[in-house]
């Protein structure tokens, strides 16, 4: 049956690359006031969260790394299940988000922190820590 | 010690009823806390700044005298933050930026800085939470996920509280929210509807359509969320940075405006932003009464000029327009796009705040004070616009924010009459 236009998330099947959304989270504002050093906050803002079906299709296990890498940077970061689209990834605000996000304002003052276009590939290096 | 009525200094909910015991000047209990205000209180001397010049523990004076030297010699100063602090400290950071003829800024402009530009160009139809808790019987989040950013705003003020005309509490009010992901706010609510990411505007545009009665070919949902909105008899449209930051950022918000002026043809509808730091309100109120403008601007030429995209924090960063930043109560090299915060490192950056932060890590000049809303008095505005009085509960060895930046403004005029 025709929805007509629609605005509306439904199933992506193919995955050429994801959307992320940042955004804030209760451990990540709980977190940071034992300092943005803490291992708390880091692994917060560490993590990306990715639906069951785009981890299945990555070939990822939660706690997994990844490599995500927007027009702007390059990142490493540990992966989370949680209920999203399957194009969407969600990332905590904070330090490792920023450095996938541009800093052309569109002449509004605000960068573009949510819908950014990236890559998530698993991350095969296992030298430094993420 | 007990102290009751304590207001929160932590988001734009500003809850007023905190109970906090204190103990050898520290919190060691709280009521009516949520987990992030809980959590902040808890752990206040988790991470303090110290005075430090070049990375060096030395004395507060010695750092203003220092920040003062620094700033003076500045062709093209930028003063920025103040979302986190109180409004005296606001003001004097105003009067500071146009003495020295530089930029000021606030953290508006990564949050609701479209939400300004939206009002400027639309106007607004807006109400106080009071008037939320009294008469709504419909709440919309839109792009926002209060139970994570805004603990309580739920259960003080939007859904679950009874008010004069909302006696029955959450049974007499529905809650809807439209986001582009589940969340837990969404989980609570009595219709969820998820949108694709990037598409806020079109489907906020199909409702101002649906609700002047044109016959569009439309998802279902959408047609029920109009007949919904314009049934209800006080409706309030709260929204996120799910509007603000997504692409059509100012757009977005203009065609919420649009939507909430459209559907009080039918019935009564208010819209409001859901402002993150507890007091980046009065940063746009305080900037406002003082230049004429909320944030973004320039005394470069000796009087206030307005300029978000130019003289924006990230655009002036990124572009290297400034020669020192004097960040107050915020963590620029944290929160903005590194591509901009980067170049925090590069020109010599003072940083006042209570606390360590990454960019307290890589100031030249690091001015330690008291915290507002915990160790020093002073005024924050609410979310909606509304004025209270922040209490002082412990104390502190340091000054306040707004007794470094009167500090640092008599040493600027001094030097100069020294000089001529
Ligand atoms: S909702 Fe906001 S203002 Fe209220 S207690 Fe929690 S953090 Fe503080």
């Amino acid at each position: 049956m025709s929805r007509g236009k629609s605005f509306l998330s439904g199933p992506v099947i193919v995955i050429v690359g994801f959307i992320l959304i940042t955004g804030r989270t209760l451990r990540q504002g709980t977190s940071l006031h034992l300092g943005k050093g803490s291992d708390e906050y880091r692994i917060e803002v560490t993590t990306v969260e990715l639906s069951e079906h785009s981890m299945k299709k990555l070939g990822l296990r939660e706690g997994d790394k990844v490599r995500i890498k927007s027009a702007h940077g390059s990142i490493k970061a540990i992966c989370r299940r949680s209920n999203l689209p399957s194009e969407v990834a969600f990332m905590s605000c904070g330090y490792r988000a920023n450095l996938l996000i541009g800093s052309d304002t569109e002449g509004t003052g605000m960068p573009s922190s949510k819908g950014i276009m990236v890559e998530i590939t698993r991350e095969t290096e296992e030298e430094d820590e993420v | 010690m007990k102290f009751e009525h304590v207001v929160c200094p932590l988001c734009g909910c500003l809850c007023d009823d905190l109970e906090l015991i204190v103990e050898r000047n520290e919190v060691i209990s709280t009521k009516n806390a949520c987990a992030l205000s809980r959590s902040m209180f808890l752990n206040l001397n988790a991470d303090l700044a110290k005075p430090l010049i070049e990375g060096k523990e030395t004395g507060i004076e010695a750092c203003v005298d220092k920040a003062i030297g620094i700033i003076s010699k500045a062709d093209y100063p930028l003063v920025y933050g103040l979302a986190s602090t109180e409004s005296n400290a606001q003001r004097k950071a105003v009067e500071l930026a146009e003495l020295l003829g530089g930029a000021i800024d606030s953290t508006s402009s990564i949050c609701h800085g479209p939400t300004v530009l939206g009002v400027q160009m639309m106007g607004e139809v807006t109400c106080t939470l009071g008037t939320i808790m009294n008469q709504a019987d419909l709440v919309v989040f839109w792009g926002s996920n209060p139970v994570d950013a805004h603990p309580r705003h739920l259960t003080r003020y939007s859904l679950t509280p009874r008010g004069l005309f909302t006696p029955r509490g959450r049974k007499g009010r529905r809650m809807i929210v439209v986001d582009v992901r589940e969340t837990k706010s969404s989980k609570l609510a009595d219709r969820f509807i998820q949108l694709k990411p990037g598409t806020d505007f079109e489907a906020l545009s199909s409702l101002r359509a649906l609700i002047k009665g044109e016959k569009i070919d439309i998802d279902p949902e959408l047609k029920e969320l109009a007949e919904e909105m314009k049934s209800c008899e006080f409706g309030a449209l709260l929204f996120g940075q799910g509007l603000t930051m997504s692409n059509g950022k100012n757009m977005n918000v203009n065609a919420a405006l649009a939507l909430v002026r459209d559907l009080n043809q039918h019935t009564k509808f208010a819209i409001l932003p859901m402002r993150g730091h507890y007091n980046v309100t009065g940063a746009d109120m305080v900037f406002t009464w003082q230049t004429g403008y909320p944030f973004a601007i320039d005394f470069s030429l000796g009087y206030p000029r307005y300029g978000p995209g130019e003289f924006s924090v990230v655009d002036l960063l990124s572009r290297k327009e400034v020669d020192v930043a004097l960040i107050i109560a915020s963590d620029p090299v944290s929160s903005l796009p590194a591509q901009a915060s980067s170049y925090l490192s590069e020109i010599d950056t003072i940083v006042i705040d209570p606390n360590r932060s990454m960019t307290s890590e890589i100031a030249r000049v690091v001015i330690p004070t008291a915290r507002a809303g915990i160790s020093a008095e002073g005024t924050a505005y609410r979310m909606d616009g509304v004025p209270i009085r922040l209490k002082k509960v412990l104390k502190s060895p340091y000054p306040s924010d707004y007794e470094v930046l009167c500090k640092i403004v008599n040493g600027v005029i001094d030097g100069r009459s020294k000089d001529s």
